[in-house]
């Protein structure tokens, strides 16, 4: 990949990037610290990655150094990937809110795994080789994601 | 190829030979599992690949499409995100969309998973992205830098070189009286005080026609010149330095139009110096200094993202103008007479 290549990627993926760690991590600044992190990965291996490649690569740098941040940060604060579901009074300003809000209530993988689904419209092989799982892995994960969305959600009349 | 009757004792040796592929032998042995008597046939009897074991009641296994489970409360969900996945089939579109007539109180529940994808939050930008980009290749980076950094120095000598305001005040310490022949031998200027009071960063519109002295000087070249700047180094020691802030003024940038007196640049290079003096400016003719102009700029705007660019124009009175333009809009310009540029 050559240096004009590289800056394409960064005009062309960065945005995406970020709000694929930032719906994942919740906080802005640990989003950029991971997208800073991310190219200065790929940067170190310019010269070895293809450009027709550099987004999948991003993608998975993303994906394992967000993990291995949760991991740490898990392990420090005790945060629990346990979920809570909403009481029966919650009530959304909409369908949009109450999916934001039901996303980052998603265990991390299954999390990961429908935001590159519906944000990047990847296939559950392009999934796979992003996150390391199989196949067959990530259609469970996306199912059990969706399943557990729709019964954070429960009620359709509760979205106003 | 299919494995048949004709053909199976091939692929079992093949097998024998450990040289059949393991997809092909997941098909031997499934072709011996229904067809045994031809397992048994074989010269050596039931082949080493089953021992003649077999799972006797795949029948009770067998499915058929009416043994599809029913939709029913317990995996409508579940039905539902595979449309959502596009992963049903037409018959099972068929099966939910039917299942979904005959219970009118699950369209809603329908909807709401049907509505379960996430879109992007296209207004969620990446700030930084200029943080992000880079100019040179990692390794590349370090053989760049001295090139550059030499190359930017011989361009900073050519603009002092080859720059000078266009009308400046020589005080009284710049000149000096030389014997050397073709050097300008003048009086001291009669006004210094005028030229002290000017401000630090003189701009053309400073200094006025009656703030220059005349000076009168013998020589090869000889004759009354309205003096402009001089640069130092024509001089002998002691000189006092140049002011680069003089040179360059954000006030005026254009206070560095200037016509060179490039004559007395050719008294000084054709020997009407002393040695020394002559040596370093033969050194300096022998560059091409425009490439290495040329070279400079593009490693300053590769180092800095800059556009920069440096441009010569032949003038009618013979004269050539060398500019520095940023975007195409000139920066620092010079008009030059019989110079190599």
């Amino acid at each position: 990949m050559t240096v004009p290549e590289y800056n394409k990627s960064v005009d062309d993926y960065s945005d995406g990037l970020y709000r694929f760690v930032l719906k994942n991590m919740g906080k802005a600044e640990q989003a950029e610290d991971i997208i800073q992190d991310t190219y200065e990965k790929l940067w170190m291996r310019v010269s070895l990655v293809d450009y027709r490649k550099v987004k999948s690569y991003l993608f998975t740098t993303a994906y394992h150094t967000m993990i291995d941040y949760l991991r740490k940060e898990k392990r420090f604060s005790g945060i629990s990937d346990e979920t809570d579901m909403p009481s029966d009074q919650s009530n959304y300003n909409g369908l949009k809110e109450a999916l934001d809000r039901a996303i980052s209530r998603l265990p991390a993988d299954q999390r990961s795994v429908i935001l590159l689904r519906d944000y990047e419209g990847y296939s559950y092989e392009e999934i796979s080789e992003v996150t390391g799982l199989s196949e067959s892995q990530v259609k469970v994960y996306i199912f059990r994601g969706r399943l557990f969305l729709k019964k954070y959600l429960g009620n359709p009349e509760k979205i106003i | 190829m299919e494995i048949n009757r004709n053909n199976f004792e091939h692929y079992y040796r093949l097998y024998l030979d450990g040289s059949l592929d393991p997809v092909v032998t997941g098909e031997l042995m499934l072709f011996f599992s229904e067809n045994p008597e031809l397992e048994a046939s074989l010269d050596s009897g039931p082949s080493v690949l089953t021992n003649g074991i077999y799972f006797s009641k795949k029948d009770r296994l067998r499915k058929s499409h009416a043994d599809m489970p029913e939709i029913n409360e317990y995996n409508f969900d579940e039905f539902c995100v595979a449309r959502l996945e596009n992963l049903l089939s037409q018959d099972d579109n068929k099966r939910l969309d039917e299942y979904l007539r005959s219970n009118p109180g699950k369209a809603k529940d329908a909807a709401l998973i049907a509505q379960l994808t996430l879109g992007a939050d296209i207004s969620l930008l990446y700030k930084h992205k200029s943080s992000l980009k880079k100019t040179l290749l990692p390794g590349r980076r370090k053989l760049f830098i001295p090139v550059i950094a030499i190359a930017a120095s011989v361009v900073f000598f050519i603009v002092l070189f080859v720059s000078a305001p266009e009308k400046a005040v020589i005080t009284p310490d710049l000149v000096q009286t030389s014997d050397t022949p073709g050097f300008i031998e003048a009086e001291p200027a009669p006004a210094p005080d005028k030229a002290e009071a000017l401000p630090e960063k003189a701009v053309k519109s400073d200094i006025s026609d009656s703030d220059t002295p005349v000076l009168t000087g013998e020589g090869s070249k000889a004759e009354t010149i309205t003096a402009e700047y001089v640069p130092a180094e024509y001089f002998p020691a002691p000189i006092e330095p140049v002011n680069i802030s003089r040179l360059f003024t954000v006030e005026n940038p254009n206070v560095l139009i200037t016509d060179l007196q490039n004559d007395h640049i050719s008294d000084i290079t054709d020997g009407n110096v002393e040695n020394e003096r002559q040596g370093i400016l033969t050194y300096i003719r022998d560059f091409d200094l425009w490439e290495t102009t040329e070279l400079a700029v593009k490693g300053f705007n590769i180092l800095t993202e800059s556009n920069l660019s440096v441009a010569r124009t032949p003038q009618d009175d013979g004269k050539t103008r060398i500019s520095l333009d940023s975007d195409g809009k000139t920066i620092i310009s010079a008009r030059v007479k019989g110079y190599r540029l």
